[in-house]
């Protein structure tokens, strides 16, 4: 059995679906057979809206984990085939031993520096007691935001 | 566990919460949307809900906070037009033309949605949350999140259509 | 056209392939490939290194002063990042979080965490940090954010 879409009555169909997808009323089914559909190559060059739409839900979803995009996909198998021995994307490949920062734009490559660098990151994160005393610290604004509403409600 | 400490804790709040919004921000559509959005920011972080001590307080705080900011937020835009905003994009024509794919374009007019229409036209089509789902999540009624769900849907393909015609 | 805008994907991306294979998939990628080289801003990446007593196979960070548009980047790519998330941990001030830890799914044998801090005093300064690490990542965390 051919699956080619006949133009004309498939394509009442799709108008269809296209208009409850805008008025939010189609399935997660309906809209993954929508994509199927607007996939089709006899479609090309139409309901680009659509198909981007559709396309970049698809594509942003955790299920599709290791690889976000699908024109990631595709450009990954251009990479390995065009640039022979170069690492691709290849999520287990050990990495590959490099240290570095950039400051400012300059590149710095001394490891002890760029280790301090590194090292200086991390006393830009809270520690997890100053965690608490910020949460502390917001609920008991409260009283301060008590006055800020004050000011609001004078405004009406 | 977070789940039933949402729903426990923080929904039954819904009524508290939309008359704090209305008292700082008037408009009820405004404090609609606003609880909406508090509600869905809070469903984001459930699991660290159970390290408050005091949670209802928490939320409270968070409600009236995300609701100066949109006071700001509304003062500061009043007067531009939607179209403005969407030029103002820290994405250079370089970079776009480069990456040169829809999936950018997408994801930028996303960036730019009202707050609440972006992040039901990301919970229903990425997270992949049932219409009722999201109702559920924001005490409203299903129709409300279709509607909201339509208007994000409608305003990606128009703004869609303009980045496309350039 | 096609194939020539792959080429020009590819050499965009083995470009930055150490980077890349690191973070695939991740949003915040983008704060990286945006900020790293700029005016006020310091990016570091260590690879099979130790820091602080604890080894890791990358450290990844980036810190960007007096930036809001990075500041929102930084939070827009986190809140894509998040859905991912194992376990979240959040301050938020303002109904913005000024600081957001995130433990990721495992990738093989590397537990992987987001780091990221917003803060406003002395002056306005955006610490984003990734590391990838073959410890638990719940010990990775308390020693990172014990008292200094």
């Amino acid at each position: 059995m051919k699956l080619r879409i006949r133009p004309t009555m498939d394509r009442a169909e799709i108008d269809a679906l296209i208009e409850r997808y805008y008025e939010g009323l189609t399935t997660v089914d309906e809209e993954k057979q929508l994509y199927t559909w607007l996939n089709h190559p006899s479609l090309k060059g139409e309901y680009e809206a659509e198909r981007a739409m559709l396309g970049y839900f698809k594509g942003e979803r955790p299920s599709v984990r290791l690889v976000s995009f699908q024109w990631w996909r595709q450009v990954a198998v251009v990479a390995v085939v065009a640039l022979s021995g170069f690492v691709a994307v290849q999520v287990f490949t050990p990495p590959v031993q490099a240290s570095y920062a950039y400051v400012n734009g300059a590149k710095i490559t001394n490891p002890e520096q760029v280790r301090s660098k590194a090292m200086a990151s991390l006393a830009g994160l809270p520690s997890s007691d100053a965690l608490v005393d910020e949460n502390l610290k917001n609920v008991s604004t409260e009283q301060l935001i008590e006055s800020q509403l004050d000011v609001f409600a004078g405004m009406e | 566990m977070s789940q039933e400490l949402f729903r426990a804790a923080v929904l039954p709040m819904r009524d508290y919460l939309f008359s704090t919004a209305r008292r700082i921000l008037s408009e009820e559509d405004d404090a609609e949307d606003a609880v909406q959005e508090v509600l869905l920011k809070l469903w984001y972080i459930r699991d660290s809900l159970g390290t408050y001590d005091n949670v209802e307080a928490f939320v409270t705080t968070v409600t009236k906070n995300h609701c100066l900011d949109k006071l700001k937020v509304k003062k500061r835009t009043e007067g531009i037009t939607d179209s403005v905003l969407v030029m103002q994009s820290d994405t250079t024509p370089y970079e776009l033309t480069e990456r040169s794919d829809t999936h950018a374009i997408i994801r930028r007019i996303i960036e730019q949605l009202p707050p609440l229409q972006r992040e039901i036209i990301r919970m229903k089509d990425m997270e992949e949350y049932e219409v009722d789902e999201i109702a559920d999540i924001t005490g409203t009624k299903p129709d409300a999140v279709r509607m909201n769900l339509s208007r994000a849907r409608k305003k990606v393909r128009e703004e869609f259509l303009k980045w496309n015609s350039v | 056209m096609n194939w020539i805008r792959k080429i020009t994907l590819v050499l965009v991306i083995t470009g930055s392939a150490a980077a890349l294979q690191a973070q695939s998939g991740l949003a915040i990628r983008k704060v990286f490939d945006t900020y790293g080289k700029s005016k006020d801003a310091v990016m570091v990446e260590l690879s099979m290194d130790v820091l602080q007593g604890y080894d890791f196979a990358l450290f990844k960070s980036i810190t960007i002063s007096n930036n809001e548009e990075a500041a929102r980047l930084a939070r827009d790519c986190i809140a894509i990042d998040e859905k991912d998330a194992k376990k979240v941990k959040q301050v938020v001030a303002n109904g913005v979080p000024t600081s957001v830890y995130l433990q990721l799914p495992q990738r093989g044998k590397y537990f992987r965490l987001i780091l990221y801090n917003h803060a406003r005093q002395p002056e306005s300064k955006v610490t984003l940090i990734y590391i990838e690490t073959e410890q638990d990542s719940e010990d990775v965390l308390k020693l990172i954010l014990k008292k200094k």
